[in-house]
Protein backbone atom coordinates (compact mmCIF):
# COMPACT_ATOMS: atom_id res chain seq x y z
CA UNK A 1 0.00 0.00 0.00
CA UNK A 2 1.09 3.54 -0.65
CA UNK A 3 2.84 4.87 2.39
CA UNK A 4 1.47 8.10 3.75
CA UNK A 5 4.99 9.49 3.79
CA UNK A 6 5.33 8.96 0.05
CA UNK A 7 2.49 11.42 -0.59
CA UNK A 8 3.49 15.07 -1.01
CA UNK A 9 2.36 17.38 1.76
CA UNK A 10 0.12 19.36 -0.60
CA UNK A 11 -1.66 16.19 -1.68
CA UNK A 12 -2.17 15.19 1.93
CA UNK A 13 -3.65 18.59 2.71
CA UNK A 14 -5.94 18.24 -0.31
CA UNK A 15 -7.03 14.81 0.90
CA UNK A 16 -7.80 16.28 4.29
CA UNK A 17 -10.00 18.98 2.75
CA UNK A 18 -11.65 17.19 -0.15
CA UNK A 19 -15.37 16.59 -0.21
CA UNK A 20 -14.79 13.31 -2.09
CA UNK A 21 -16.31 10.31 -0.37
CA UNK A 22 -15.25 6.68 -0.66
CA UNK A 23 -18.12 4.48 -1.78
CA UNK A 24 -17.39 0.77 -1.26
CA UNK A 25 -17.72 -1.55 -4.27
CA UNK A 26 -17.36 -5.05 -2.90
CA UNK A 27 -14.65 -6.22 -0.53
CA UNK A 28 -11.55 -4.87 -2.23
CA UNK A 29 -12.57 -1.74 -4.13
CA UNK A 30 -13.97 1.71 -3.50
CA UNK A 31 -15.24 4.35 -5.90
CA UNK A 32 -13.97 7.87 -5.21
CA UNK A 33 -15.22 10.55 -7.56
CA UNK A 34 -14.38 9.32 -11.06
CA UNK A 35 -11.72 6.83 -9.95
CA UNK A 36 -11.75 3.31 -8.59
CA UNK A 37 -9.23 2.24 -5.96
CA UNK A 38 -8.63 -1.48 -5.53
CA UNK A 39 -6.56 -3.39 -3.00
CA UNK A 40 -4.45 -6.28 -4.21
CA UNK A 41 -1.76 -8.05 -2.25
CA UNK A 42 -1.78 -5.33 0.35
CA UNK A 43 -1.26 -2.49 -2.18
CA UNK A 44 -3.76 0.13 -3.25
CA UNK A 45 -4.06 0.72 -7.02
CA UNK A 46 -5.97 3.54 -8.66
CA UNK A 47 -7.22 3.80 -12.24
CA UNK A 48 -6.83 7.58 -12.37
CA UNK A 49 -4.16 9.22 -14.61
CA UNK A 50 -1.82 9.25 -11.60
CA UNK A 51 -2.25 5.54 -11.13
CA UNK A 52 1.41 4.87 -11.87
CA UNK A 53 2.65 7.50 -9.38
CA UNK A 54 3.47 6.40 -5.83
CA UNK A 55 0.44 8.30 -4.49
CA UNK A 56 -2.72 10.03 -5.62
CA UNK A 57 -5.58 11.87 -3.96
CA UNK A 58 -7.96 8.94 -4.43
CA UNK A 59 -5.69 6.47 -2.69
CA UNK A 60 -5.25 8.83 0.25
CA UNK A 61 -9.02 9.29 0.52
CA UNK A 62 -9.55 5.53 0.16
CA UNK A 63 -7.35 4.91 3.17
CA UNK A 64 -9.59 7.27 5.08
CA UNK A 65 -7.12 7.99 7.84
CA UNK A 66 -5.59 10.96 6.03
CA UNK A 67 -8.70 13.04 6.31
CA UNK A 68 -9.47 12.18 9.88
CA UNK A 69 -5.81 12.52 10.89
CA UNK A 70 -5.69 16.06 9.60
CA UNK A 71 -9.14 17.16 10.67
CA UNK A 72 -7.90 18.71 13.87
CA UNK A 73 -5.32 20.83 12.05
CA UNK A 74 -7.58 22.21 9.35
CA UNK A 75 -7.72 25.93 8.98
CA UNK A 76 -11.51 26.00 9.38
CA UNK A 77 -12.24 27.82 12.59
CA UNK A 78 -13.62 25.91 15.52
CA UNK A 79 -16.17 28.00 17.31
CA UNK A 80 -15.53 28.05 21.02
CA UNK A 81 -18.30 29.07 23.37
CA UNK A 82 -18.36 32.83 23.92
CA UNK A 83 -17.27 32.20 27.50
CA UNK A 84 -16.14 29.00 29.24
CA UNK A 85 -18.71 26.81 30.92
CA UNK A 86 -19.10 27.56 34.61
CA UNK A 87 -17.01 25.41 36.88
CA UNK A 88 -18.86 22.74 38.86
CA UNK A 89 -19.43 23.37 42.53
CA UNK A 90 -16.36 23.64 44.76
CA UNK A 91 -15.43 21.00 47.31
CA UNK A 92 -16.55 21.61 50.87
CA UNK A 93 -17.15 19.55 54.00
CA UNK A 94 -20.55 18.73 55.40
CA UNK A 95 -21.34 20.95 58.41
CA UNK A 96 -21.17 19.08 61.72
CA UNK A 97 -24.88 19.70 62.30
CA UNK A 98 -25.79 17.91 59.07
CA UNK A 99 -23.33 15.09 59.73
CA UNK A 100 -25.03 14.53 63.09
CA UNK A 101 -28.56 14.46 61.68
CA UNK A 102 -27.55 12.08 58.88
CA UNK A 103 -25.70 9.64 61.18
CA UNK A 104 -28.72 7.53 62.26
CA UNK A 105 -29.79 6.93 58.66
CA UNK A 106 -26.25 6.05 57.61
CA UNK A 107 -26.04 3.51 60.45
CA UNK A 108 -29.31 1.94 59.29
CA UNK A 109 -28.04 1.81 55.73
CA UNK A 110 -24.97 -0.12 56.93
CA UNK A 111 -27.18 -2.65 58.71
CA UNK A 112 -29.36 -2.99 55.61
CA UNK A 113 -26.34 -3.59 53.35
CA UNK A 114 -25.00 -6.26 55.70
CA UNK A 115 -28.42 -7.94 55.70
CA UNK A 116 -28.84 -7.85 51.92
CA UNK A 117 -25.34 -9.20 51.24
CA UNK A 118 -25.61 -11.93 53.87
CA UNK A 119 -29.04 -13.08 52.73
CA UNK A 120 -28.24 -12.57 49.07
CA UNK A 121 -30.09 -10.32 46.66
CA UNK A 122 -32.53 -13.04 45.64
CA UNK A 123 -33.83 -13.54 49.19
CA UNK A 124 -33.53 -9.84 50.00
CA UNK A 125 -35.80 -9.04 47.06
CA UNK A 126 -38.57 -10.81 49.00
CA UNK A 127 -37.80 -9.82 52.59
CA UNK A 128 -35.90 -6.50 52.49
CA UNK A 129 -37.53 -4.53 49.66
CA UNK A 130 -39.90 -2.65 51.99
CA UNK A 131 -37.03 -1.57 54.25
CA UNK A 132 -35.05 -0.32 51.24
CA UNK A 133 -38.03 1.75 50.13
CA UNK A 134 -38.63 3.07 53.66
CA UNK A 135 -34.98 4.10 54.02
CA UNK A 136 -35.07 5.78 50.60
CA UNK A 137 -38.11 7.79 51.71
CA UNK A 138 -36.39 8.83 54.95
CA UNK A 139 -33.27 9.85 53.04
CA UNK A 140 -35.38 11.87 50.61
CA UNK A 141 -36.96 13.67 53.57
CA UNK A 142 -33.51 14.79 54.76
CA UNK A 143 -33.57 17.99 52.75
CA UNK A 144 -31.00 20.76 53.12
CA UNK A 145 -31.55 23.00 56.13
CA UNK A 146 -32.88 26.49 55.49
CA UNK A 147 -29.58 28.08 56.52
CA UNK A 148 -27.29 25.22 55.56
CA UNK A 149 -25.41 24.63 52.29
CA UNK A 150 -27.67 24.07 49.28
CA UNK A 151 -26.50 20.49 48.73
CA UNK A 152 -26.31 19.33 52.36
CA UNK A 153 -29.08 16.76 51.94
CA UNK A 154 -29.24 13.03 51.31
CA UNK A 155 -30.47 13.24 47.72
CA UNK A 156 -27.67 11.07 46.31
CA UNK A 157 -28.19 8.37 48.93
CA UNK A 158 -31.95 8.49 48.42
CA UNK A 159 -31.59 8.02 44.67
CA UNK A 160 -29.17 5.10 45.13
CA UNK A 161 -31.64 3.41 47.48
CA UNK A 162 -34.56 4.14 45.14
CA UNK A 163 -32.61 2.56 42.31
CA UNK A 164 -31.94 -0.51 44.45
CA UNK A 165 -35.63 -0.68 45.41
CA UNK A 166 -36.62 -0.48 41.73
CA UNK A 167 -34.19 -3.26 40.81
CA UNK A 168 -35.17 -5.76 43.49
CA UNK A 169 -38.49 -6.80 41.85
CA UNK A 170 -36.63 -7.35 38.56
CA UNK A 171 -34.59 -10.11 40.25
CA UNK A 172 -37.61 -12.36 39.84
CA UNK A 173 -38.16 -11.34 36.21
CA UNK A 174 -36.91 -12.84 32.94
CA UNK A 175 -33.65 -10.84 32.95
CA UNK A 176 -32.61 -11.67 36.50
CA UNK A 177 -28.90 -11.90 35.67
CA UNK A 178 -28.66 -8.32 34.46
CA UNK A 179 -30.83 -7.14 37.35
CA UNK A 180 -28.51 -8.86 39.87
CA UNK A 181 -25.47 -7.16 38.36
CA UNK A 182 -27.22 -3.78 38.42
CA UNK A 183 -28.45 -4.29 41.98
CA UNK A 184 -24.92 -5.17 43.10
CA UNK A 185 -23.73 -1.93 41.49
CA UNK A 186 -26.45 0.00 43.36
CA UNK A 187 -25.39 -1.67 46.65
CA UNK A 188 -21.77 -0.66 46.05
CA UNK A 189 -22.70 2.96 45.30
CA UNK A 190 -24.87 3.08 48.43
CA UNK A 191 -22.00 1.77 50.53
CA UNK A 192 -19.53 4.25 49.03
CA UNK A 193 -21.84 7.23 49.53
CA UNK A 194 -22.26 6.26 53.19
CA UNK A 195 -18.50 5.99 53.63
CA UNK A 196 -17.88 9.32 51.92
CA UNK A 197 -20.52 11.09 54.03
CA UNK A 198 -19.09 9.67 57.24
CA UNK A 199 -15.49 10.38 56.28
CA UNK A 200 -16.54 13.99 55.42
CA UNK A 201 -13.05 14.98 54.30
CA UNK A 202 -14.20 18.04 52.36
CA UNK A 203 -12.38 16.78 49.27
CA UNK A 204 -15.54 16.58 47.13
CA UNK A 205 -18.37 18.96 46.25
CA UNK A 206 -21.38 18.26 48.43
CA UNK A 207 -23.52 17.63 45.34
CA UNK A 208 -21.31 14.58 44.63
CA UNK A 209 -21.89 12.83 47.94
CA UNK A 210 -24.88 14.49 49.60
CA UNK A 211 -27.06 16.49 47.23
CA UNK A 212 -30.52 17.91 47.24
CA UNK A 213 -33.42 16.10 45.61
CA UNK A 214 -33.45 18.21 42.49
CA UNK A 215 -30.59 18.39 40.02
CA UNK A 216 -29.48 21.98 39.48
CA UNK A 217 -29.34 23.22 35.91
CA UNK A 218 -27.24 26.32 35.28
CA UNK A 219 -27.41 28.69 32.34
CA UNK A 220 -24.34 28.56 30.11
CA UNK A 221 -23.03 31.05 27.52
CA UNK A 222 -24.38 30.74 23.95
CA UNK A 223 -23.27 27.49 22.35
CA UNK A 224 -23.53 25.76 19.01
CA UNK A 225 -24.44 22.11 18.98
CA UNK A 226 -24.54 19.46 16.28
CA UNK A 227 -26.78 16.42 16.71
CA UNK A 228 -25.02 13.04 16.74
CA UNK A 229 -27.74 10.49 17.33
CA UNK A 230 -31.05 9.56 18.92
CA UNK A 231 -31.70 6.62 21.19
CA UNK A 232 -34.76 5.02 22.74
CA UNK A 233 -33.95 3.15 25.93
CA UNK A 234 -35.38 1.26 28.86
CA UNK A 235 -33.39 1.41 32.08
CA UNK A 236 -33.26 -1.21 34.79
CA UNK A 237 -36.27 -0.65 37.00
CA UNK A 238 -38.55 0.26 34.09
CA UNK A 239 -37.75 3.95 33.49
CA UNK A 240 -37.79 4.60 29.75
CA UNK A 241 -37.22 7.49 27.40
CA UNK A 242 -35.64 8.93 24.32
CA UNK A 243 -32.33 10.78 24.36
CA UNK A 244 -30.84 13.05 21.71
CA UNK A 245 -27.06 13.40 21.88
CA UNK A 246 -25.48 16.64 20.69
CA UNK A 247 -21.82 17.62 20.38
CA UNK A 248 -20.93 21.06 21.70
CA UNK A 249 -18.82 22.62 18.95
CA UNK A 250 -15.48 23.79 20.26
CA UNK A 251 -15.74 21.67 23.42
CA UNK A 252 -14.92 18.06 24.28
CA UNK A 253 -18.45 17.66 25.49
CA UNK A 254 -21.48 15.71 24.37
CA UNK A 255 -24.77 16.74 25.98
CA UNK A 256 -27.85 14.59 26.35
CA UNK A 257 -31.41 15.90 26.04
CA UNK A 258 -33.88 13.34 27.36
CA UNK A 259 -37.65 13.01 27.31
CA UNK A 260 -39.03 10.37 29.66
CA UNK A 261 -42.24 8.42 29.25
CA UNK A 262 -44.99 9.38 31.64
CA UNK A 263 -45.36 6.28 33.74
CA UNK A 264 -44.34 2.83 32.61
CA UNK A 265 -45.24 2.01 28.99
CA UNK A 266 -47.63 -0.90 28.45
CA UNK A 267 -45.00 -2.68 26.33
CA UNK A 268 -41.67 -1.24 27.44
CA UNK A 269 -39.63 -3.73 25.42
CA UNK A 270 -41.48 -2.84 22.21
CA UNK A 271 -39.79 0.52 21.84
CA UNK A 272 -41.60 1.59 18.70
CA UNK A 273 -44.97 1.58 20.49
CA UNK A 274 -43.97 4.47 22.72
CA UNK A 275 -40.69 5.97 21.48
CA UNK A 276 -41.97 7.47 18.22
CA UNK A 277 -44.16 9.91 20.12
CA UNK A 278 -41.25 11.03 22.28
CA UNK A 279 -38.96 11.38 19.25
CA UNK A 280 -41.52 13.74 17.72
CA UNK A 281 -41.83 15.60 21.03
CA UNK A 282 -40.41 19.07 21.66
CA UNK A 283 -36.69 19.26 22.39
CA UNK A 284 -37.21 22.72 23.88
CA UNK A 285 -40.50 24.08 25.09
CA UNK A 286 -42.32 26.10 22.41
CA UNK A 287 -39.40 25.87 19.97
CA UNK A 288 -40.99 23.62 17.34
CA UNK A 289 -37.73 21.63 17.31
CA UNK A 290 -38.37 17.93 17.82
CA UNK A 291 -36.03 15.50 19.51
CA UNK A 292 -35.30 13.95 16.13
CA UNK A 293 -34.49 17.39 14.69
CA UNK A 294 -32.10 18.06 17.56
CA UNK A 295 -30.37 14.72 17.05
CA UNK A 296 -29.65 15.46 13.39
CA UNK A 297 -29.28 19.20 12.94
CA UNK A 298 -27.03 22.00 14.01
CA UNK A 299 -28.38 24.66 16.33
CA UNK A 300 -27.24 27.80 18.06
CA UNK A 301 -28.58 27.78 21.61
CA UNK A 302 -28.76 30.81 23.83
CA UNK A 303 -29.93 30.63 27.37
CA UNK A 304 -29.26 26.88 27.37
CA UNK A 305 -29.46 25.30 30.80
CA UNK A 306 -27.21 22.39 31.59
CA UNK A 307 -26.70 20.07 34.56
CA UNK A 308 -22.92 20.46 34.47
CA UNK A 309 -22.19 17.41 36.57
CA UNK A 310 -24.35 15.17 34.35
CA UNK A 311 -23.97 16.73 30.91
CA UNK A 312 -27.75 16.98 30.58
CA UNK A 313 -29.44 19.68 28.57
CA UNK A 314 -32.70 21.11 29.86
CA UNK A 315 -35.69 21.71 27.59
CA UNK A 316 -36.35 25.00 29.34
CA UNK A 317 -38.48 27.55 27.50
CA UNK A 318 -35.79 30.09 28.41
CA UNK A 319 -33.57 28.50 25.76
CA UNK A 320 -33.83 30.12 22.35
CA UNK A 321 -32.90 27.98 19.39
CA UNK A 322 -31.69 29.01 15.94
CA UNK A 323 -31.32 26.48 13.16
CA UNK A 324 -27.96 26.40 11.33
CA UNK A 325 -26.97 24.30 8.31
CA UNK A 326 -26.04 20.82 9.53
CA UNK A 327 -22.32 20.09 9.48
CA UNK A 328 -20.95 17.35 7.25
CA UNK A 329 -19.64 14.66 9.58
CA UNK A 330 -16.14 15.13 8.14
CA UNK A 331 -16.13 18.79 9.18
CA UNK A 332 -13.19 19.89 11.30
CA UNK A 333 -15.51 21.25 13.95
CA UNK A 334 -16.66 17.70 14.71
CA UNK A 335 -13.14 16.25 14.76
CA UNK A 336 -13.05 16.08 18.57
CA UNK A 337 -16.04 13.75 18.43
CA UNK A 338 -14.69 11.36 15.80
CA UNK A 339 -12.91 8.14 16.75
CA UNK A 340 -10.68 7.44 13.78
CA UNK A 341 -7.10 7.00 14.90
CA UNK A 342 -4.74 6.36 17.81
CA UNK A 343 -4.80 9.97 19.03
CA UNK A 344 -8.59 9.98 19.09
CA UNK A 345 -8.57 6.65 20.94
CA UNK A 346 -6.11 8.00 23.50
CA UNK A 347 -8.26 11.10 24.04
CA UNK A 348 -11.62 9.35 24.13
CA UNK A 349 -10.43 6.41 26.24
CA UNK A 350 -10.11 8.83 29.13
CA UNK A 351 -13.89 9.07 29.09
CA UNK A 352 -14.09 5.38 30.01
CA UNK A 353 -14.01 5.81 33.71
CA UNK A 354 -15.24 4.00 36.78
CA UNK A 355 -16.79 6.16 39.44
CA UNK A 356 -17.23 4.49 42.81
CA UNK A 357 -19.83 7.09 43.80
CA UNK A 358 -21.95 6.40 40.73
CA UNK A 359 -21.62 9.93 39.36
CA UNK A 360 -22.60 10.09 35.71
CA UNK A 361 -20.00 11.42 33.27
CA UNK A 362 -19.98 15.17 32.55
CA UNK A 363 -19.98 14.33 28.87
CA UNK A 364 -21.85 11.37 27.35
CA UNK A 365 -19.39 8.79 25.95
CA UNK A 366 -20.88 9.13 22.45
CA UNK A 367 -18.60 9.35 19.40
CA UNK A 368 -18.78 9.18 15.62
CA UNK A 369 -17.05 6.18 14.13
CA UNK A 370 -16.13 6.33 10.43
CA UNK A 371 -16.94 3.00 8.80
CA UNK A 372 -15.27 1.49 5.76
CA UNK A 373 -16.87 -1.89 6.12
CA UNK A 374 -19.13 -3.91 8.39
CA UNK A 375 -18.71 -7.68 8.46
CA UNK A 376 -21.92 -9.70 8.72
CA UNK A 377 -22.91 -9.93 12.37
CA UNK A 378 -22.97 -13.23 14.22
CA UNK A 379 -25.47 -14.09 16.95
CA UNK A 380 -24.27 -16.69 19.44
CA UNK A 381 -27.32 -18.47 20.86
CA UNK A 382 -25.34 -19.96 23.74
CA UNK A 383 -24.08 -16.63 25.08
CA UNK A 384 -26.95 -14.56 23.57
CA UNK A 385 -24.38 -12.14 22.18
CA UNK A 386 -24.31 -10.37 18.84
CA UNK A 387 -20.76 -9.99 17.53
CA UNK A 388 -19.86 -7.18 15.17
CA UNK A 389 -16.70 -6.35 13.27
CA UNK A 390 -16.31 -2.78 12.09
CA UNK A 391 -13.48 -1.73 9.79
CA UNK A 392 -12.66 1.86 10.59
CA UNK A 393 -9.63 2.28 8.33
CA UNK A 394 -7.22 0.11 6.38
CA UNK A 395 -5.35 -0.72 9.59
CA UNK A 396 -8.09 -0.75 12.19
CA UNK A 397 -10.83 -3.29 12.67
CA UNK A 398 -12.85 -3.23 15.88
CA UNK A 399 -14.71 -6.19 17.31
CA UNK A 400 -17.48 -5.83 19.80
CA UNK A 401 -20.19 -8.03 21.30
CA UNK A 402 -23.56 -6.84 22.57
CA UNK A 403 -25.59 -8.89 25.05
CA UNK A 404 -29.19 -9.52 24.11
CA UNK A 405 -31.85 -7.84 26.17
CA UNK A 406 -35.51 -7.75 25.33
CA UNK A 407 -35.49 -4.04 24.65
CA UNK A 408 -32.53 -4.45 22.30
CA UNK A 409 -34.44 -6.72 19.90
CA UNK A 410 -35.02 -3.98 17.30
CA UNK A 411 -31.39 -2.81 17.56
CA UNK A 412 -30.19 -6.37 17.00
CA UNK A 413 -32.51 -6.85 13.99
CA UNK A 414 -31.28 -3.58 12.52
CA UNK A 415 -27.62 -4.42 13.05
CA UNK A 416 -28.08 -7.81 11.43
CA UNK A 417 -29.55 -6.16 8.32
CA UNK A 418 -27.15 -3.22 8.29
CA UNK A 419 -24.06 -5.40 8.62
CA UNK A 420 -25.14 -7.29 5.50
CA UNK A 421 -26.00 -4.24 3.42
CA UNK A 422 -24.30 -3.72 0.07
CA UNK A 423 -23.10 -0.30 1.17
CA UNK A 424 -22.04 0.14 4.77
CA UNK A 425 -22.97 3.30 6.63
CA UNK A 426 -20.42 6.09 6.31
CA UNK A 427 -20.49 6.77 10.02
CA UNK A 428 -21.96 5.18 13.09
CA UNK A 429 -22.82 7.17 16.17
CA UNK A 430 -21.74 4.81 18.96
CA UNK A 431 -21.56 4.65 22.73
CA UNK A 432 -18.27 3.57 24.31
CA UNK A 433 -19.21 1.59 27.37
CA UNK A 434 -18.48 -1.44 29.49
CA UNK A 435 -20.76 -4.42 29.81
CA UNK A 436 -19.57 -6.52 32.71
CA UNK A 437 -15.85 -6.32 32.29
CA UNK A 438 -15.60 -5.84 28.54
CA UNK A 439 -15.44 -2.82 26.27
CA UNK A 440 -18.61 -2.46 24.23
CA UNK A 441 -19.12 -0.26 21.20
CA UNK A 442 -22.87 0.10 20.94
CA UNK A 443 -24.24 1.62 17.72
CA UNK A 444 -26.99 4.19 18.23
CA UNK A 445 -27.48 5.81 14.82
CA UNK A 446 -26.17 5.07 11.34
CA UNK A 447 -25.41 7.71 8.71
CA UNK A 448 -25.79 6.11 5.30
CA UNK A 449 -23.94 6.96 2.10
CA UNK A 450 -27.08 8.50 0.59
CA UNK A 451 -27.24 11.04 3.41
CA UNK A 452 -30.07 9.47 5.38
CA UNK A 453 -29.75 8.77 9.08
CA UNK A 454 -31.24 5.75 10.81
CA UNK A 455 -31.78 5.69 14.54
CA UNK A 456 -31.15 2.04 15.25
CA UNK A 457 -33.31 1.76 18.37
CA UNK A 458 -36.28 3.46 16.69
CA UNK A 459 -36.23 3.01 12.94
CA UNK A 460 -36.52 -0.22 11.02
CA UNK A 461 -33.64 -0.74 8.62
CA UNK A 462 -35.03 -1.68 5.21
CA UNK A 463 -34.54 -5.46 4.89
CA UNK A 464 -33.94 -5.06 1.15
CA UNK A 465 -30.53 -3.68 2.10
CA UNK A 466 -29.58 -7.22 3.03
CA UNK A 467 -27.45 -8.76 0.32
CA UNK A 468 -24.88 -11.11 1.80
CA UNK A 469 -25.09 -14.08 4.14
CA UNK B 1 -3.25 -15.99 34.90
CA UNK B 2 -3.90 -12.95 32.80
CA UNK B 3 -5.71 -9.97 34.27
CA UNK B 4 -8.70 -10.29 31.92
CA UNK B 5 -9.42 -13.85 33.02
CA UNK B 6 -8.96 -13.01 36.69
CA UNK B 7 -11.30 -10.03 36.36
CA UNK B 8 -13.92 -12.23 34.69
CA UNK B 9 -13.68 -15.01 37.28
CA UNK B 10 -13.60 -12.65 40.25
CA UNK B 11 -16.60 -10.72 38.91
CA UNK B 12 -18.53 -13.96 38.45
CA UNK B 13 -17.70 -15.10 42.00
CA UNK B 14 -18.65 -11.73 43.51
CA UNK B 15 -21.93 -11.56 41.59
CA UNK B 16 -22.79 -15.13 42.51
CA UNK B 17 -22.14 -14.53 46.21
CA UNK B 18 -24.09 -11.26 46.17
CA UNK B 19 -27.05 -12.94 44.48
CA UNK B 20 -27.14 -16.16 46.50
CA UNK B 21 -25.94 -14.88 49.87
CA UNK B 22 -23.53 -16.34 52.41
CA UNK B 23 -25.81 -18.71 54.28
CA UNK B 24 -24.99 -21.78 52.22
CA UNK B 25 -21.87 -23.32 50.69
CA UNK B 26 -19.73 -20.93 52.69
CA UNK B 27 -16.69 -23.25 52.75
CA UNK B 28 -16.76 -23.76 49.02
CA UNK B 29 -17.14 -20.05 48.37
CA UNK B 30 -14.36 -19.17 50.80
CA UNK B 31 -12.09 -21.55 48.92
CA UNK B 32 -12.99 -19.89 45.62
CA UNK B 33 -12.20 -16.44 46.97
CA UNK B 34 -8.92 -17.65 48.50
CA UNK B 35 -7.90 -19.09 45.12
CA UNK B 36 -8.79 -15.83 43.39
CA UNK B 37 -6.82 -13.87 46.00
CA UNK B 38 -3.77 -16.04 45.31
CA UNK B 39 -4.16 -15.49 41.57
CA UNK B 40 -4.47 -11.71 42.06
CA UNK B 41 -1.35 -11.73 44.20
CA UNK B 42 0.52 -13.73 41.59
CA UNK B 43 -0.02 -11.06 38.96
CA UNK B 44 0.75 -8.18 41.29
CA UNK B 45 -2.78 -6.99 42.07
CA UNK B 46 -2.10 -6.85 45.80
CA UNK B 47 -4.95 -4.52 46.77
CA UNK B 48 -7.49 -6.73 45.03
CA UNK B 49 -5.89 -9.81 46.59
CA UNK B 50 -6.29 -8.31 50.07
CA UNK B 51 -9.97 -7.58 49.46
CA UNK B 52 -10.67 -11.04 48.08
CA UNK B 53 -8.89 -12.64 51.03
CA UNK B 54 -11.05 -10.51 53.34
CA UNK B 55 -14.16 -11.96 51.66
CA UNK B 56 -12.84 -15.47 52.30
CA UNK B 57 -12.18 -14.65 55.98
CA UNK B 58 -15.66 -13.14 56.37
CA UNK B 59 -17.20 -16.26 54.88
CA UNK B 60 -15.23 -18.38 57.38
CA UNK B 61 -16.67 -16.22 60.16
CA UNK B 62 -20.23 -16.64 58.88
CA UNK B 63 -20.38 -20.13 60.37
CA UNK B 64 -20.15 -18.60 63.84
CA UNK B 65 -22.71 -15.93 63.08
CA UNK B 66 -25.38 -18.24 61.73
CA UNK B 67 -28.03 -16.31 59.76
CA UNK B 68 -27.14 -12.96 61.37
CA UNK B 69 -26.02 -10.12 59.04
CA UNK B 70 -22.28 -10.01 58.52
CA UNK B 71 -21.11 -6.40 58.21
CA UNK B 72 -17.51 -7.44 57.52
CA UNK B 73 -18.65 -9.58 54.61
CA UNK B 74 -20.66 -6.72 53.08
CA UNK B 75 -17.70 -4.40 53.45
CA UNK B 76 -15.21 -6.87 51.93
CA UNK B 77 -17.49 -7.97 49.10
CA UNK B 78 -18.47 -4.46 48.01
CA UNK B 79 -14.85 -3.27 48.26
CA UNK B 80 -13.80 -6.21 46.05
CA UNK B 81 -16.53 -5.26 43.59
CA UNK B 82 -15.15 -1.72 43.38
CA UNK B 83 -11.64 -3.03 42.71
CA UNK B 84 -12.92 -5.32 39.97
CA UNK B 85 -14.88 -2.47 38.36
CA UNK B 86 -11.77 -0.28 38.41
CA UNK B 87 -9.67 -3.10 36.95
CA UNK B 88 -12.27 -3.80 34.24
CA UNK B 89 -12.32 -0.13 33.30
CA UNK B 90 -8.55 -0.08 32.88
CA UNK B 91 -8.75 -3.24 30.77
CA UNK B 92 -11.54 -1.77 28.59
CA UNK B 93 -9.50 1.38 28.07
CA UNK B 94 -6.49 -0.72 27.10
CA UNK B 95 -8.67 -2.71 24.68
CA UNK B 96 -9.81 0.49 22.96
CA UNK B 97 -6.26 1.79 22.69
CA UNK B 98 -5.01 -1.56 21.40
CA UNK B 99 -7.72 -1.65 18.72
CA UNK B 100 -6.37 1.61 17.32
CA UNK B 101 -2.72 0.78 17.88
CA UNK B 102 -2.35 3.56 20.45
CA UNK B 103 0.10 3.40 23.35
CA UNK B 104 -1.29 2.72 26.79
CA UNK B 105 0.36 5.22 29.11
CA UNK B 106 -1.62 4.06 32.13
CA UNK B 107 1.09 3.02 34.58
CA UNK B 108 -1.44 1.25 36.76
CA UNK B 109 -2.55 -1.04 33.95
CA UNK B 110 -1.80 -4.65 34.82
Amino acid sequence: MTSRREAPAGMRRAAARTELVATPMGDCAVRIGGATVTWREGRARCDCPMGDAPACLHRLVARGDERTRDLGRRAAPTVPPAAPFPEPTKAEPLPAEDAARFAPILAEVDVLLAEVVTLGLRRAARVSADRVRALAARATAMRPRARGPRDAGLGRLARALERLAALLPALEGPDAGAAEADALGALAVTRNLGRALRANTGALPLEDIAGASQRAYVEVPPIEVQGLGLEAWVAAGGVSGVTAYVAVLGEDRVLARTLLTKGKPAQPADLRTWAEGLAAGPAFAQSGITMRDLARGRFALSGARIALSHGRLSGSRATSVALRPALPLEDARLARHVLAGPKDAARLARGLDFDALGRPPRSSPIVLLPVQRLSPSDFDHATQELSLRLRVSADVEIRTALSFREERALLFDNLEVLSRAARPPRFLCVRLAREGGALVIEPISAMLADGTTLDLTLDVVDPTLEVTL
Amino acid sequence: MIAERLARQARAAIEELAAAGALERTEHRALTFRRLAADAQAIGLFDLATRLEAVALSLDAQAGLGPRPNAALAEALLASYDRIEALSTRLARSALLAAFGADDDDEEAP
